[in-house]
C-alpha cells in the first residue's frame, strides 16, 4: 500500500461519517419530542426553562450526530417553542416580538452547533485518526519516520523499521541519524542526514543508498522528506518517507539489459532489423545486416527513401499487403517467407516477422533472416529424399525404438506393404519368427554407433514369403555427432543365392567330374612309376615323377576351387563337436610332416582344452599354414608350432624361418586371390589357401595376423581363437 | 583268398585298384552302379568293399547303410573312396571302417587294404 492510496481510504473513512442519517434527522426528532413529553410532564413553566430544554437538545444533537444535526434540531426547536411553548400555544403564530427572539433563537442555535462540531471533531481525529495512522502506517509499503523539526523521532513504521534495521521503541526519542544514515554510492561513506534533513523539504523524490543497521548494507531507496501540515501546529512535525527500490532497480536493470540484447541483436550480423512507418510504407532505419541483405549502401539507402514496395518483387506485394493489415490490427506479423529484391534485382529468400513499435507514431520493427543457406540445404536435403523415395532399392529408416520412420517405393515392390502401413510401426513386422531375436544385437550394435554391412539374413513380405536380403544398416548422425535415426538399405539377394546354390552345385559337380578322371590318371601314373622303376631308366623316373608333380598340383587346384566357392559364401557347413584341440594339434603335424622330409614340425606348449566347433576346419587351417610354412622357407629346416591358451583364448603360432612377407603383403595376404610377387614367381598355387584359413578362423570370431619371426628371417602366423562360452 | 570288392561307377578307377590290389595278390570283384546293387555284394560276399559315395543308382551312403543292417554284411569293414571333401565326415556318420580322398596314392589303398584284411 502506497502512501497515496491510505489517503484515499482516510477520504473514504471520512464521508462515511457525514452522512449518517439517523444521526441527521431521526435524533434530533426523538430528542425534541422527548423534550416536550417532559415539559408536559414536569409542568416547568417560564421562557427561561423552554429555552434551556431546547439547547440542551441542540448541544445533544449535535455532539452525538453532526453539524446539520445541530441544525435540524435548532429549526425543529423554533417550531417546538411556537407550537408548544410560546402563546397562544398550539398554534404557529410568528409574531413579531416571537420572530426576533426565534431568528437570535436560530443564530443561537447554528452558534453552538457548530462550535460543538468543531470541537468535537478535533477531538475525535486527535485519538482516532492516531489508530488510524498508526494502522496504516503499520501496513503500508513505504518508510515513514515522523520528527519533530529538530529531528527528534516520534514514531516511525514497520517497514521503516525494516529498511533502516531499528525498532520504534530503540529510535523513539533519538536523532533522525541514528535510523536514517545515507551511504555515497560511490565510496560507501557515510552521509551527515542531519544537512538534508534540515534543508531539503521538497515535493520530490530523491534516490541514495540507506544503511541498514541490523545487515550493514546498503538499500537503494528513494526518499522525501516533508512538513506535516495540520491546522493548527504547522510545521511542528516532519516526516521523512523512505521508499525500497531494490526490486524497482532490478527491473530496471532488466529492461537495460533486455534493452543492451535488442541492441546487440540488431547491431548482430545474423538478423537483418528495420524501422518503418506504416503509413508511408517507408523504411526510416536499418542495420548494417538489412543493407548487406539487399546490397544498399548506407549512403544510397538514406538517400533513396525504400518502401516496402521498392524491396518486394511482384508476386510477393499481395503477401506485403496482407501483411500491413495484419500487423495494423493485430500489432505483429508472425514470421512469414517472402523474397526481397536486390538493388541489382535479384531475389533473396528470407523469414520475416515484425511488430509494432509505436501505435503512436504508425512505427513497426521487423527482423529479417536471409533464408539462402537455408534454401540451399533444403532443397538438397528435399532431392535427396526424393531420390531415396524413388529409387527402386529398398531404403527405409528407423528410429532408435525400431519403429519405421520412412518406406520408399523400393521396400513397398520388395516386402508388399505400403508406406503407410509401415510409418510408425516397429520394424519386427517384417522379421521372420525365426529372425526377431536379430533386433537386439542389431540395435545395441547400430546404438554405439557402428554400422552393419552386408549383414545377411531373411525377411518376410506381407504375403509371408521368406526371402534372403543383405542389409547395409547405418546410424545417422544429426550435426551434434548423436544417433537419430538407422537407416537400412536392403538387398534382396534371393536370386543371387539361387544363382550362387547353381554355381555351387556346378562346382561341385565339376570338381567332382574333374576328380574321377584325375584319380585314374593318378593311379595310372603311380602304376607306371611302379613298372618303370623297375627298368631304371633316369630319365623316365624323372619323367614319372613330374608327371605326378602335376597331377598333384591340378588335383589341388581343383579342390581349392570347390572350397573357396563355399567358404566365399559363408555356407559351408560347421559342425558343432567338442574335441582335444592339443590331439587335433598333434594329429595334424604327424600327417604333414609324414609327407615332409625335409622340416621338421616341433610342437611347442599346450592349450589342454576341449574346443567346441568344426574340428576338419581346424585342421584345415592348420594344415593350410603348416604346408605354407614348409613351401615358403625352402632352405630352412624347421617350422615351430607354439600354441597356448591365455586370457580365454587359444594362441596358435605357426614360425617359419624362410622368405618372411613384408608390410604391403600384410595387408592383402588373406585377399582370396592374392599372391605376393615373390611368391608367385617361385612358388605355385591359387593364392586360396590363407582367405579360406582366415574365413574359418573368422567364423568362430577369431583373428589371423602374419608378423616378422622375432627369431630372424621368416614369419610369424598367429592365430587367436577366443573360447566359446 | 581274401575277396575285395570294388564299387564304383567309374570304370577307370575301378581298373586302377584292380590292378593295384590283383599285383598285391588279393582276388578282387567289381561292381558297377545298379539298383540291386546290394543284392549283388550279398552274394559276393566279400571280405572288404571300397565303396565310391556319389553313384547314379544308389549312393555309396545307402549301400552302406543297407550292409550295415544286415547281419551277413555288418561287419564287412568298408572303406569309402571318394572325391567329395566331406568324405571324412560321411564316412564317420555311416560307421565306415575308413576312407580314402581321390585321388589317391596306391600306396596308401595298399596300406587301408592290408590293415582291414
Amino acid at each position: 500500500m502506497s502512501l497515496k492510496n491510505a489517503v484515499d481510504i482516510y477520504k473514504r473513512f471520512e464521508k462515511t461519517k457525514i452522512g449518517h442519517f439517523s444521526a441527521t434527522f431521526i435524533f434530533p426528532i426523538i430528542l425534541t419530542g422527548l423534550t416536550v413529553f417532559l415539559r408536559y410532564r414536569l409542568n416547568l413553566s417560564g421562557m427561561g426553562d423552554n429555552y434551556l430544554l431546547i439547547y440542551f437538545v441542540i448541544i445533544i444533537c449535535a455532539l452525538l450526530g453532526n453539524m446539520f444535526s445541530g441544525v435540524f434540531a435548532t429549526i425543529l426547536g423554533i417550531f417546538t417553542l411556537e407550537y408548544f411553548f410560546f402563546p397562544p400555544y398550539h398554534e404557529i403564530f410568528f409574531v413579531r416580538n416571537h420572530a426576533f427572539q426565534l431568528s437570535i433563537f436560530f443564530l443561537q442555535g447554528i452558534f453552538f452547533s457548530w462550535i460543538i462540531v468543531s470541537q468535537k471533531e478535533s477531538s475525535i481525529s486527535s485519538t482516532e485518526q492516531r489508530d488510524w495512522f498508526m494502522n496504516v502506517m503499520g501496513n503500508i509499503d513505504d518508510g515513514i519516520i515522523v520528527t519533530d523539526r529538530k529531528g527528534i523521532i516520534s514514531y516511525m513504521n514497520s517497514t521503516a523499521e525494516n529498511l533502516s534495521g531499528l525498532e520504534l521503541k530503540e529510535a523513539i526519542g533519538k536523532n533522525i541519524r541514528t535510523a536514517v544514515e545515507f551511504l555515497d554510492s560511490k565510496n560507501n561513506k557515510k552521509i551527515n542526514i542531519n544537512n538534508l534533513y534540515r534543508k531539503q523539504v521538497s515535493n520530490d523524490f530523491s534516490s541514495n543508498m540507506i544503511l541498514n543497521k541490523k545487515s550493514k548494507e546498503g538499500i537503494p531507496i528513494d526518499y522525501l522528506i516533508s512538513d506535516l501540515k495540520s491546522g493548527y501546529k504547522k510545521n511542528e512535525l516532519r516526516i521523512i518517507v523512505l521508499r525500497d527500490i531494490t526490486e524497482r532497480r532490478k527491473v530496471y536493470e532488466k529492461l537495460r539489459e533486455d534493452e543492451e540484447k535488442l541492441k546487440r541483436l540488431t547491431s548482430s550480423s545474423v538478423i537483418g532489423v528495420y524501422v518503418a512507418d506504416l503509413r508511408r510504407g517507408i523504411i526510416l532505419e536499418a542495420n548494417d545486416v538489412f543493407l548487406k541483405m539487399l546490397r544498399y549502401s548506407r549512403k544510397e539507402f538514406e538517400k533513396r527513401k525504400l518502401t516496402f514496395f521498392d524491396i518486394t518483387p511482384e508476386e510477393f506485394k499481395n503477401t506485403t499487403r496482407n501483411a500491413l493489415e495484419e500487423i495494423k490490427v493485430k500489432g505483429m506479423v508472425n514470421p512469414y517467407e517472402k523474397e526481397y529484391l536486390k538493388k541489382n534485382g535479384d531475389k533473396i529468400p528470407v523469414l520475416i516477422g515484425a511488430s509494432v513499435l509505436d501505435k503512436r507514431k504508425q512505427t513497426a520493427i521487423a527482423f529479417v533472416l536471409d533464408l539462402t543457406e537455408h534454401k540451399k540445404s533444403e532443397s538438397y536435403s528435399s532431392r535427396l529424399a526424393s531420390i531415396v523415395e524413388s529409387t527402386d532399392d529398398p531404403i527405409i529408416s528407423k528410429d532408435l525404438r525400431a519403429i519405421v520412420t520412412s518406406w520408399n517405393r523400393g521396400a513397398e515392390k520388395l516386402y508388399g506393404f505400403r508406406e503407410e502401413e509401415m510409418l510408425g510401426k516397429p520394424i519386427i513386422k517384417i522379421f521372420p519368427k525365426s529372425r526377431i531375436k536379430e533386433l537386439d544385437y542389431i540395435m545395441k550394435t547400430l546404438s554405439s554407433g557402428e554400422a552393419l554391412e552386408n549383414f545377411q539374413t531373411k525377411r518376410v513380405t506381407k504375403k509371408g514369403k521368406i526371402i534372403d536380403v543383405s542389409l547395409t544398416i547405418s546410424p545417422v548422425f544429426n550435426k551434434f555427432g548423436d544417433i537419430v535415426e538407422i537407416s537400412v538399405i536392403t538387398r534382396d539377394i534371393s536370386k543371387q543365392l539361387e544363382l550362387e546354390r547353381q554355381k555351387d552345385e556346378f562346382v561341385a559337380v565339376a570338381s567332382h567330374e574333374l576328380k574321377t578322371p584325375l584319380t585314374t590318371i593318378k593311379g595310372y601314373e603311380q602304376i607306371l612309376k611302379r613298372e618303370v622303376s623297375k627298368f631304371q631308366n633316369p630319365r623316365m623316373n624323372l619323367i614319372m615323377e613330374n608327371m605326378e608333380v602335376s597331377i598333384n598340383k591340378l588335383n589341388r587346384l581343383v579342390g581349392d576351387l570347390l572350397e573357396v566357392s563355399r567358404i566365399q559364401l559363408s555356407r559351408a557347413k560347421f559342425a558343432s563337436l567338442r574335441f582335444d584341440f592339443d590331439k587335433m594339434v598333434d594329429e595334424i603335424i604327424e600327417s604333414v610332416q609324414a609327407g615332409e622330409k625335409k622340416h621338421k614340425i616341433i610342437r611347442r606348449g599346450r592349450v589342454d582344452y576341449k574346443f567346441i566347433g568344426d574340428k576338419f576346419r581346424f585342421e584345415q587351417v592348420l594344415s593350410n599354414l603348416l604346408n605354407n610354412a614348409i613351401k615358403y622357407s625352402p632352405e630352412s629346416d624347421r617350422v615351430i608350432v607354439d600354441t597356448k591358451k591365455e586370457n580365454n583364448k587359444i594362441k596358435i603360432s605357426i614360425i617359419d624361418y624362410g622368405i618372411g612377407v613384408n608390410e604391403t603383403q600384410r595387408e592383402r595376404i588373406f585377399e582370396r586371390f592374392y599372391r605376393s610377387e615373390n611368391a608367385s614367381q617361385k612358388f605355385s598355387g591359387m593364392g586360396i589357401g590363407l582367405f579360406i584359413s582366415s574365413e574359418i578362423v573368422k567364423r568362430y570370431n577369431g583373428t589371423i595376423e602374419v608378423g616378422n619371426n622375432p627369431d630372424g628371417k621368416g614369419s610369424i602366423f598367429t592365430v587367436i581363437l577366443p573360447l566359446r562360452k | 583268398m581274401k575277396k575285395v570288392l570294388i564299387c564304383d561307377d567309374d570304370d577307370g578307377i575301378v581298373e586302377v585298384i584292380k590292378i593295384v590290389l590283383e599285383e598285391k595278390g588279393y582276388k578282387v570283384e567289381t561292381l558297377g552302379s545298379s539298383e540291386d546293387v546290394v543284392e549283388k555284394i550279398k552274394k559276393v560276399k566279400p571280405s572288404l568293399i571300397l565303396l565310391d559315395l556319389w553313384m547314379p543308382h544308389l549312393t555309396g551312403q545307402e549301400i552302406a547303410v543297407e550292409l550295415r543292417k544286415d547281419p551277413i554284411t555288418r561287419n564287412i569293414p568298408i572303406v569309402i573312396i571318394s572325391a567329395s571333401s566331406n568324405t571324412k565326415r560321411i564316412s564317420q556318420d555311416i560307421k565306415a571302417s575308413d576312407c580314402l580322398l581321390k585321388p589317391f596314392d596306391i600306396d596308401d589303398l595298399e596300406k587301408v587294404v592290408e590293415k582291414y584284411l
